[in-house]
């Protein structure tokens, strides 16, 4: 049983990790680092890096 | 009840500093300029009252030279928040009041903040805030955003400015002549717009200096840009210097002197210097700059692969090889999981992640180090001493700052470069910048200089970073005379006070560049790690493969190797590791670990039997020189909006490296 276990993660593994890779390509062909851009001083130049940061001291 | 509050200010005057502080944020503060160019979005509550707090882009005026001033400058016409906090820099106040009489053109209502007066006391100075305040007609308030002092009164005066508890009436004092052009162009104003507009002044004074976005903006018509251009005619004929620019920015001049002498008592002891003042009379010597950065730089190495360094890594090591690797593959037998499945966990994942993984230490080691390097305000002096070299050399020292930039990534280096003006320079330091060793480049220095140069590792990747430089400088040097020929655009930095870095900050720096390793360790290493355990466990047919040798890897390795004979690493696993590399440069380590399925001690063997130490160290330079990761010639292709010229580049570098390691190896092998 703990055989099957293994190969299926396994297989999930190689399925995770080949979707994962091709994503960060995709990723990095638009110029994006692997890194993400939170503490990158050229988030503004940037044209890849989206969205806005949102910093919340209310609670 | 809630309200909108902006802080404005100059560039390092503390604007990020006190942001955190307000919001409860980590954004990165640095000492040099620059750090912030977006607005950011933080929320607070100050006695009950909620706050919406926005962090602007540091800038100098309002005028849209910049797009930070054009980011500032938007936000506050257009969003008009309830009020705004303008930062001062009490050590250089002249200047940051330019900024603030600007700000008051708008009409908005706003609070001044006097930052860094601990170091205003320090210079010996005084500044008198309440009289400052009741001449500007604005509160002014001094605090240290860094200790967090003054914060609670600046907060108390913002929130009862916004609930509407003043009328503020600033007072703009600028000589008859302007003041008389002013109200001309105010007369035109009035035929169209409402004169309780709060932004009219501002609208007035820039038509002053034709600003030429403000006349589209209130759609003029052309008899009044007519008349508008008289006045300023008329204007320009009442002073010697006749340029509406340089009269309006006297005026704005004459009267921040008239206010600074009225309420700051400088410093006038004769040869009185500051810290920072005694420092850099040192720090950049004509003479002892460049050693002195040289000799940081190796200090810097020597730590961090020194004993600290390589206990910290040992104790990962013994971690991920010694404990997790052997329990994991215990469990695997215990489970009776097929081979394959022991070679894809253990050596793949485990071995492939896991052998950067172990570096983490020393890079967390680099960037502690760096940080308290840029935080201090030592980095910005390192791209001056720079200068000084580049421009005998006809570069121009603006070329350095990207490229210090480099250091820790490349790709946000190449977009650091858009702030050139000068289209040649700019082009030029794109194609250098690669050569400058990235972050993801010390994994594969640490792994060969820990094998082969064990007793000297600090000096080792000390020199590639040198290398790197010097590189860059002769490459610089030919592609100026030769491609890029023209003078260098002259270099203007502002050289920031030294600090005493924080803990919180230093701290914030090191993570934030971790969290970056770790993420990437985690998605493009992890998956790298698997795509090359696949590519070297089967065959082009997909057969799994008991040889190695025969494997997809093995193959195109094959066919690349003979190319990396003359440089003295000809195998093929040494070749695909550097193809690899093109996708992020970690994963030249990462393969290597997965192809000689070990990890530690025996990954150590196993490439102290395929490389001599000459050899490594003609890979670590080749691997230095090489073309940078794809999100990097992605970012070049963009900033040089041709993707002809980012193959050139690629290609050039490529090329270099060959050059230089061939050089390395060939010259090398005479002496060894």
């Amino acid at each position: 049983m703990g055989k099957y276990i293994v190969i299926g993660f396994c297989i999930l593994l190689i399925a995770l990790a080949l979707v994962l890779l091709v994503h960060t390509l995709r990723n990095m062909a638009k110029g994006r680092c692997c890194e993400g851009c939170k503490g990158c001083s050229q988030r503004q130049n940037c044209s890849s890096a989206n969205g806005s940061e949102r910093h919340d001291n209310t609670k | 009840m809630s309200y909108t509050i902006a802080l404005a200010g100059n560039p390092n005057c503390g604007k990020t500093t006190l942001f955190n502080e307000l919001t409860g944020s980590n954004q990165y503060v640095g000492n040099w300029a620059g750090v912030t160019v977006e607005k950011k979005e933080g929320r607070a509550v100050h006695n009950g009252v909620e706050l919406a707090v926005m962090d602007l882009p540091g800038i100098y005026s309002l005028s849209p030279y910049t797009m930070e001033e054009v980011c500032a400058r938007d936000y506050i016409m257009n969003d008009d928040p309830d009020v705004i906090i303008d930062i001062i820099d009490g050590t250089n106040i002249e200047r940051n009041l330019y900024l603030t009489i600007q700000l008051m053109e708008l009409g908005r209502p706003m609070v001044i903040a006097v930052n860094m007066m601990d170091d205003v006391e320090q210079k010996g100075e005084h500044i008198d805030c309440k009289q400052l305040g009741e001449l500007m007609g604005v509160p002014v308030i001094p605090i240290v955003a860094r200790k967090g002092e003054g914060m609670k009164e600046l907060m108390d005066e913002a929130v009862r400015i916004a609930a509407g508890g003043e009328v503020q009436h600033h007072r703009i004092k600028y000589d008859y002549q302007t003041q008389n052009a002013l109200n001309d162009i105010l007369l035109i104003l009035s035929e169209n717009e409402d004169t309780s507009d709060h932004h009219i002044q501002f609208y007035a004074s820039k038509l002053l200096e034709a600003d030429a976005s403000i006349a589209d903006m209130l759609k003029l018509t052309s008899d009044q840009r007519r008349r508008i251009e008289d006045v300023i005619v008329r204007y320009e004929a009442t002073s010697r210097y006749g340029d509406r620019d340089t009269m309006l920015a006297d005026a704005r001049y004459r009267y921040i002197t008239e206010l600074v002498g009225k309420t700051v008592v400088k410093n006038t002891t004769p040869g009185f210097m500051t810290q920072s003042d005694k420092i850099d009379r040192i720090v950049t010597n004509r003479v002892l700059a460049l050693p002195i950065f040289l000799l940081v730089m190796f200090l810097m190495f020597s730590v961090v692969f020194g004993p600290v360094g390589e206990g910290l890594k040992a104790a990962v090591e013994w971690l991920i090889n010694g404990q997790i690797a052997p329990a994991v593959r215990h469990l695997l037998v215990a489970a009776d999981a097929p081979f394959w499945t022991q070679s894809l966990i253990v050596d793949a994942v485990i071995g492939g992640v896991g052998g950067i993984l172990t570096f983490l230490p020393q890079i967390m080691l680099l960037f502690l180090f760096l940080s308290i390097l840029e935080d201090s305000g030592y980095m910005a002096r390192a791209a001056f001493i720079m200068d000084r070299l580049l421009r005998k050399l006809g570069l121009t020292g603006k070329s350095f700052i990207p490229m210090l930039m480099g250091f820790g990534c490349t790709t946000p280096a190449v977009m650091a470069a858009r702030t050139m003006e000068n289209d040649k320079d700019r082009k030029l330091t794109i194609m250098l910048t690669p050569f400058m060793s990235c972050g993801a480049r010390l994994p594969i220095y640490a792994l060969f200089a820990g094998i082969f140069f064990e007793e000297h590792q600090g000096l080792v990747v000390f020199s590639m970073y040198v290398l790197g430089i010097v590189v860059a400088i002769i490459v610089g040097l030919i592609l100026k005379h030769t491609l890029f020929r023209g003078e260098a655009a002259p270099f203007v930095m502002e050289l920031p006070t030294y600090r005493l870095p924080t803990l919180k900050s230093t701290m914030l720096h090191m993570w934030d560049k971790c969290k970056g390793f770790l993420i990437k360790a985690g998605t493009i290493i992890f998956s790298m790690s698997i795509l090359v355990w696949i590519l070297q466990n089967f065959s082009f047919s997909l057969q799994m493969v008991d040889d190695s040798s025969a494997s997809m890897f093995g193959q195109i390795g094959a066919f690349i190797a003979p190319i990396f004979v003359p440089l003295g690493f000809g195998t093929w696993q040494a070749s695909v590791s550097l193809l690899s590399g093109v996708v992020a440069k970690e994963a030249v380590v990462t393969t290597m670990s997965v192809l000689y399925g070990a990890g530690g001690a025996a990954l150590q063997t196993a490439l102290a039997g395929a490389f001599t130490p000459l050899s490594a160290y003609s890979f670590m330079v080749f691997s230095l020189l090489y073309m940078p990761c794809i999100s990097a010639f992605v970012s070049i292709r963009r900033e040089m909006n041709s993707l002809k010229w980012a193959l050139a580049t690629a290609a050039m570098e490529t090329g270099v490296a060959y050059v230089v390691a061939l050089l390395v190896y060939q010259i090398g092998s005479l002496f060894v």
